[in-house]
């Protein structure tokens, strides 16, 4: 069997910064170290920053972290980071021209349609995996209208429609509130008036659980099929440690093995359709 | 001369680099060969299948890895199927399998090694012990050195292959070499350790545990010192070989078990920090038994002579 190398070497080309806690990480990928397929939308790398003067990734965090494809464009990769943690620190503080190691693509993107109105559904963080999705669909001539929200004016992004928790930007409450009066025609505010008449016909979604399981109630209330990215802590991103483990809903999964109660977010995601998960979990 | 040769009582091992359950697959056979490696160990099988504990099983600590993956895993009956043909079509002569297994009573512990001694291309056993026995309250077979005697003795007994039998210590005990001369005693061939220890982790903003069943096993190189400490403390103890494991990132982390004691070692949590970790801990012991111009089988041990 050809033997691929498994995980290839970045540079940061640059850390864009958009606010206090959101960051543009590009990375550009020197002529030897070509990511063999183009990531398709919803896809991952597992990453990790190489300290200088290191060959091997032993510093810092242990572990690879997982982060979604925010852009790839002519052989850079670009990623969104919300900076949280330890790993996400020392991400956000690379400079230009430091290595990165980078694992992927991987896992199984989202399904895309072909010339539909389809709906994006986002919350915080949660937006990084849809912006290239967007890019994606728009090349399949699909019409496309982005619902994103955040806790704050720092949490959301450009998109069509913009809600607050706190009320400083955009329309104030959950995401998950417009969502519903744009598909239950109440259009409390003006802004989702303007796409009253569409008819919607697939929604995609990332975000935290709790808003997700909303999507999909609501999703599921209109008929909708749906698509979601799920999060969960990772050690090897190739299926091998069953860590990333989330419980499936065994109506809405084809054929599951009887004893088989969990699907693996790496291998088996992390886009799934709404019906596969158990949301109550 | 190949210097890096060494192996368990019953298996050749071509170099002392092997991978610690449950941290590898064969997943892996399309980033590198695995003939590469000195033998593999599979991840813990049970009886029947096993769906896990729930998530999160997963949380990062300063130098290690919490984990609670509740050995999730097909059962037997699948993985003789299914798991083991493909090992076999990716296996040469020169890499031996060793499958590790675990169950819930000394019967059910029986049962399976007589199912895996049906089933070809295996060359030992690795018997993960760090798990209740539903017929002791739930006590761990581990820890408890009579338990370890009985369960090696019919283990033993019921092996009639050629196959090496090795029982896999946990170090959540009170004395580790007790249990090691019970599993010696009852005819193990050689033994496995550690296994991770119990550790936890918290979050400080609202206190809840990061593990879902609040409690898990720590791995990676923070245990190093003290999986180095047991292998040392059991070596002085017995005179089996000693597959050593906990915490090895390096070469140098290898020779300091080897040093210790070991006759081979096992690569874990190091895989998901560097994925090529076990090829790299192969190429610097060969490079290192080349400049000194040893082979590595001179050095087992070697520190208990300056103790
Ligand atoms: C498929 C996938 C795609 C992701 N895409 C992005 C992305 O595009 N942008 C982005 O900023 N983040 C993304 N994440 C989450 C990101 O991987 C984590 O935020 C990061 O690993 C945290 O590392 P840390 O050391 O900074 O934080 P830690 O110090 O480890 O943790 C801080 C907090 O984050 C939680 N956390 C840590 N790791 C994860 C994880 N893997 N999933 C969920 N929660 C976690 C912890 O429980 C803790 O509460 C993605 C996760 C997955 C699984
Ligand atoms: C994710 C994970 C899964 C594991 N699964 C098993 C297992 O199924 N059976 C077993 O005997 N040990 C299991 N272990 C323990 C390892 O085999 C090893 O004994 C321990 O992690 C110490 O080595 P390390 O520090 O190199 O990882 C697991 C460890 C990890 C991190
Ligand atoms: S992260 Fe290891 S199985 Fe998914």
């Amino acid at each position: 069997m050809q033997e691929q190398t498994l995980y290839k070497v970045g540079l940061v080309d640059k850390v864009k910064i958009l606010n206090s806690k959101y960051y543009l990480l590009q990375i550009s990928m020197p002529a030897k170290e070509i990511i063999p397929k183009i990531p398709s939308p919803g896809q991952f790398f597992q990453i990790k920053p190489l300290t200088v003067g290191l060959k091997y990734p032993y510093s810092g965090s242990l572990l690879f972290k997982p982060f979604s494809v925010y852009d790839f464009d002519k052989g850079q990769l670009t990623l969104m980071i919300k900076n949280i943690g330890k790993a996400t620190k020392q991400l956000v503080n690379l400079v230009k021209g430091d290595r990165i190691a980078l694992i992927g693509a991987l896992g199984k993107p989202f399904d895309l349609p072909y010339r539909k109105q389809v709906l994006l559904v986002s919350g915080g963080v949660g937006y990084a995996p849809l912006y290239y999705l967007k890019r994606k669909l728009l090349d399949n001539q699909n019409q496309v209208i982005w619902l994103h929200g955040g806790q704050s004016c720092d949490d959301v992004f450009d998109s069509d429609i913009i809600c607050t928790d706190d009320g400083s930007l955009g329309n104030k409450g959950f995401v998950t509130c417009s969502l519903y009066d744009l598909l239950s025609n109440n259009c409390a505010y003006d802004n989702l008036k303007l796409y009253k008449d569409l008819n919607f016909e697939s929604i995609f979604c990332c975000g935290p659980r709790i808003m997700m399981k909303k999507v999909f109630e609501i999703s599921w209330q209109y008929s909708i099929p749906a698509q979601f990215s799920l999060e969960e802590y990772m050690a090897c991103g190739i299926g091998v440690c069953c860590g990333c483990a989330v419980k499936i809903n065994p109506q809405g999964v084809a054929d599951p093995l009887k004893d088989n109660h969990y699907l693996l977010v790496c291998k088996d995601g992390p886009v799934f359709k709404g019906e596969e998960i158990d949301w109550n979990e | 001369m190949n210097r890096l040769s060494t192996g368990l009582k019953k298996i050749v091992f071509k170099n002392p680099v092997t991978v610690a359950s449950g941290t590898f697959g064969k997943e892996y056979n399309q980033y590198f060969d695995l003939n590469k490696l000195g033998a593999i160990v599979t991840k813990t099988i049970t009886n029947n299948p096993k769906a896990g504990n729930h998530p999160p099983r997963l949380v990062e600590t300063t130098g290690g890895l919490i984990n609670s993956i509740g050995l999730q895993n097909p059962g037997i009956v699948r993985f003789c199927r299914d798991i083991l043909p493909e090992y076999r079509s990716i296996l040469d002569e020169t890499t031996p399998l060793i499958v590790s297994f675990s169950a819930s009573t000394i019967n059910e512990f029986v049962d399976m090694i007589k199912t895996l001694e049906d089933n070809e291309g295996i060359e030992g056993y690795e018997v993960n012990i760090s798990c209740p026995n539903v017929e002791k309250e739930g006590i761990s077979f581990g820890v408890d050195a009579p338990q370890v005697y009985e369960l090696t003795n019919k283990l033993r007994k019921a092996i009639s292959s050629k196959r090496e039998l090795i029982i896999k210590l946990t170090p959540n005990v009170t004395d580790i070499t007790e249990i090691a001369i019970a599993a010696v005693d009852a005819g193990c061939d050689s033994l496995a350790l550690i296994n991770t220890l119990m550790g936890m982790k918290i979050d400080w903003c609202s206190g809840k545990p990061m593990i879902k069943k609040g409690f898990g096993g720590l791995s990676g190189p923070a245990i190093m010192p003290i999986a180095l400490y047991n292998v040392f403390k059991v070596a002085n103890k017995v005179d089996v070989p000693i597959l050593a494991m906990g915490g090895i990132t390096s070469y140098q982390d290898a020779l300091e078990f080897i040093f210790a004691g070991a006759s081979a070692v096992a690569v874990g949590t190091a895989n998901f920090v560097n994925p090529y970790s076990t090829v790299d801990v192969i190429t610097g012991l060969k490079d290192y038994c080349i400049k000194n111009d040893i082979a590595i089988t001179k050095i087992i041990g070697k520190t208990l002579t300056f103790c």
